[in-house]
């Protein structure tokens, strides 16, 4: 068969300016670009339906004609609509650009403040269903929450378009989100047109139609705008478990590869007086030897105290070198506060031969004019362990660990939370 | 892992420093060092004094106590 | 029946029928509607030129549908009150026939079904469900259209109804379904929803600029 002739342009019968005609014979309704009246090409005396009011004139970023690849093939710009909807006094306004190729069909690339949604009507219908308590639509395996429900008015319209274009056309417009796939309805009288969109960059798009200049920067969160935290937030969950399991692999080395010997535990007692001489009381320990590599040796002091205190002059004493360490023990029990049970760790000490001095005291109260009566004497062990682990640092790693997930997850959700503010379930 | 480069890195090296810590076998409390005592005073263990210093020596040690003296050189 | 080659009554031209089950043709030279009863071929009317339209697909353009290979064989042009739309007569490798629904850019493939049970026209809301192969369906539209001209070979004799009453249905999976009333008892169809793409046309129109 012959190839199909690229349509003539039409002559406007209202003011005889040359209307182009791009999509061959599906245009129902052609908007003349000078007077902008409504002509209805099916009409063989080219009916005039309407008029756009030029004072309302938007003009396309894209201009009409000009052919893109986009979703798959090429597509040509046949028409454009500004539409808008009022929220609370304020208009929202938004452009489709009717997109055609005679193999392909119809799609529809919509404008919203910098961000692109390439649409394709439906054939099927989707379930209605909920998601997470609120309303939802269900297609194709891929549940789409209710976003917003507005009245969409066409305000002005240019080129052609395979329906019956009515100047200041309001409809029930309903939109559902699945980032980065939407759903939309369109409802006037009985008929309601479902469509299918997918979110594409305003870059995107320039590269398609190999515009020169730049598209219009993106402002705000759309409605199916793909959160590009998602990437981030799973890989840093996925390895900070890891992470937190490494270092519960190096809780276990550490237990593992300490000696944990005990090579102190002697018991003492001390019987406190009112005028206790300091070193009254003090003793040395045998010797004990410390082994192996340089390491650390936990002390513990365990004691019967009760209601009651005690501080306990330690050296630990290097038989060979004469070298001392001093440390302090303060030991209190009353009632619920303090314990009677100690321990501090010291070191690293070198191997060798050592012994303890411990010399525990007690002294009344000189703020205290009354006298104080002398405490019970006190029954305490002290028992020495070398080569301890150390493992303070696990509860603060494991913290830490947590936080750029964390930071990441809360960068998620407020981008989530930027989206939905625009919505109809904005709080508030 | 290879997605959190950064991350990554930062929790290898807290835990190669929680290894490391372990590794020298650091102790967590302060002791004051005293490089050398005098013989005389490790045999007279009452006498010693440590840093806190007390005001003289009192006699031998009274009153109950487990230990043992050092054994001998 | 097989293929049988022969001459329009009307103005000699040779005349084919290349497909065994179609009961009807038209003559590519005058447009006569010609009925074909075994040997005889009866002229039985004349059909205007058909517009150009817009469509891709023409008769003879081939193409694949659930990996069953298929040619275009015939086309029923309809009119209604906001348009018109095209119903091509594909005839498949193995002899069955399907119908290829083609308007503004969307496309449904359809087989003669047998319904359950058969809605009332006359009683119908938009949304009521009925089942249809195992399908759940949704009353979409209901459409009053006529013939506005056929073209090559179809399965029946009639080529000029004045009034067909259409109610499609659809459903959640993209199944679709229309019911035919204009027979008795109306006819039942059943199908699917096809992107253009998956169809692997050969043979289509070309279009000036593209």
């Amino acid at each position: 068969m012959a190839t199909v002739p690229k349509p003539k342009a039409l002559e406007c019968p209202n003011c005889g300016s040359a209307v182009e005609v791009r999509g061959f014979g599906h245009a129902v309704s052609a908007v003349c670009n000078h007077c902008l009246s409504v002509i209805d090409t099916k009409s063989p005396s080219l009916e005039i339906i309407g008029k756009f009011n030029n004072k309302l004139r938007v003009t396309p970023l894209i201009p009409l004609g000009q052919r893109g690849n986009i979703d798959g093939g090429t597509f040509e710009i046949i028409g454009f609509q500004d539409r808008h909807i009022n929220v609370e006094g304020t208009e929202y306004h938004w452009q489709e650009y009717l997109l055609f190729n005679p193999f392909k069909g119809f799609r529809y690339l919509i404008h919203y403040s910098g961000h692109w949604n390439v649409v394709r009507t439906l054939h099927a219908i989707p379930e209605y269903t909920t998601k997470m308590g609120k309303k939802a639509m269900k297609w194709q395996d891929r549940t789409y929450t209710h976003f917003q429900s507005a009245t969409a008015t066409t305000g002005f319209v240019i080129g052609e378009f395979p329906w019956r274009v009515k100047v200041g056309e309001q409809v029930m417009a309903n939109d559902y989100t699945s980032a980065p796939y939407s759903l939309s309805s369109e409802s006037a009288d009985m008929e309601i047109n479902w469509s299918a969109g997918e979110y594409i960059t305003g870059d995107a798009v320039w590269k398609a139609f190999n515009l020169k200049d730049s598209p219009p920067e993106a402002q705000g969160v759309y409605f199916n705008q793909p959160n590009p935290h998602t990437g981030l937030v799973t890989a840093r969950w996925r390895t900070c478990w890891i992470l937190w399991g490494l270092t519960i692999v190096m809780f276990f080395l550490t237990n593992m590869f300490t000696k944990q010997e005990e090579v102190l535990s002697r018991e003492f007692v001390f019987v406190p007086g009112p005028t206790s001489a300091p070193g009254s009381q003090a003793s040395v320990t045998p010797i004990f030897e410390l082994k192996g590599r340089p390491a650390n040796v936990r002390f513990t002091t365990s004691t019967d105290l009760v209601n009651q205190w005690m501080y306990v002059n330690y050296a630990l004493i290097n038989d060979q070198s004469g070298g001392a360490r001093d440390f302090g023990r303060l030991i209190a029990n009353f009632g619920g506060d303090g314990s009677p049970n100690d321990n501090i760790t010291i070191g690293p000490l070198a191997p060798g031969r050592y012994y303890l001095r411990v010399d525990p005291e007690w002294q009344p109260d000189p703020n205290v004019t009354i006298a104080t009566p002398v405490p019970r004497p006190v029954k305490f062990r002290v028992r020495a362990i070398h080569d301890t682990p150390i493992h303070w640092p696990l509860p603060f790693i494991l913290l830490v660990l947590l936080l750029p997930p964390i930071a990441a997850t809360f960068r998620k959700l407020a981008f989530e939370g930027a989206r939905w503010s625009e919505s109809d379930y904005a709080g508030g | 892992m290879l997605k959190t480069p950064i991350y990554t890195a930062w929790g290898v090296l807290l835990i190669a420093g929680y290894g490391w810590i372990n590794y020298k076998s650091f102790g967590s409390g302060t002791a004051t060092e005293q490089k050398v005592v005098p013989r005389t005073v490790r045999q007279n263990p009452g006498s010693y004094r440590p840093a806190y210093g007390y005001g003289g020596y009192h006699g031998p040690a009274h009153g109950g106590y487990g230990g043992g003296f050092p054994t001998g050189k | 029946m097989s293929q049988v080659r022969t001459n329009c009554p009307q103005c000699g031209a040779p005349v084919t029928f290349a497909w065994s089950s179609s009961v009807q043709t038209t003559c590519e030279y005058c447009h006569s509607v010609l009925v074909r009863h075994d040997v005889n071929i009866d002229r039985v009317g004349q059909v205007a030129d058909l517009p150009v339209g817009v469509s891709p697909i023409q008769l003879r353009t081939e193409g694949i549908y659930n990996g069953k290979a298929f040619t275009v064989a015939g086309r029923i042009l309809y009119e209604w009150e906001n348009g018109g739309w095209n119903e091509w007569h594909l005839m498949f490798q193995d002899g069955q026939s399907g119908w290829l629904s083609d308007a503004q850019a969307e496309y449904f493939i359809t087989f003669p079904a047998k319904a359950a049970a058969v809605l009332d026209p006359n009683n119908l809301v938009a949304g009521q469900a009925m089942e249809l192969n195992g399908h759940k369906l949704e009353v979409a539209t209901i459409t009053r259209a006529r013939y506005a001209g056929v073209e090559g070979e179809l399965p029946f004799e009639y080529w000029d109804k004045n009034e067909v009453l259409f109610v499609d249905l659809r459903s959640h999976s993209g199944a679709f379904g229309t019911i035919d009333y204009s027979e008795t008892p109306p006819i039942t169809f059943f199908g699917h929803a096809v992107q253009i793409e998956d169809l692997r046309l050969k043979n289509l129109r070309e279009f000036e600029g593209w």
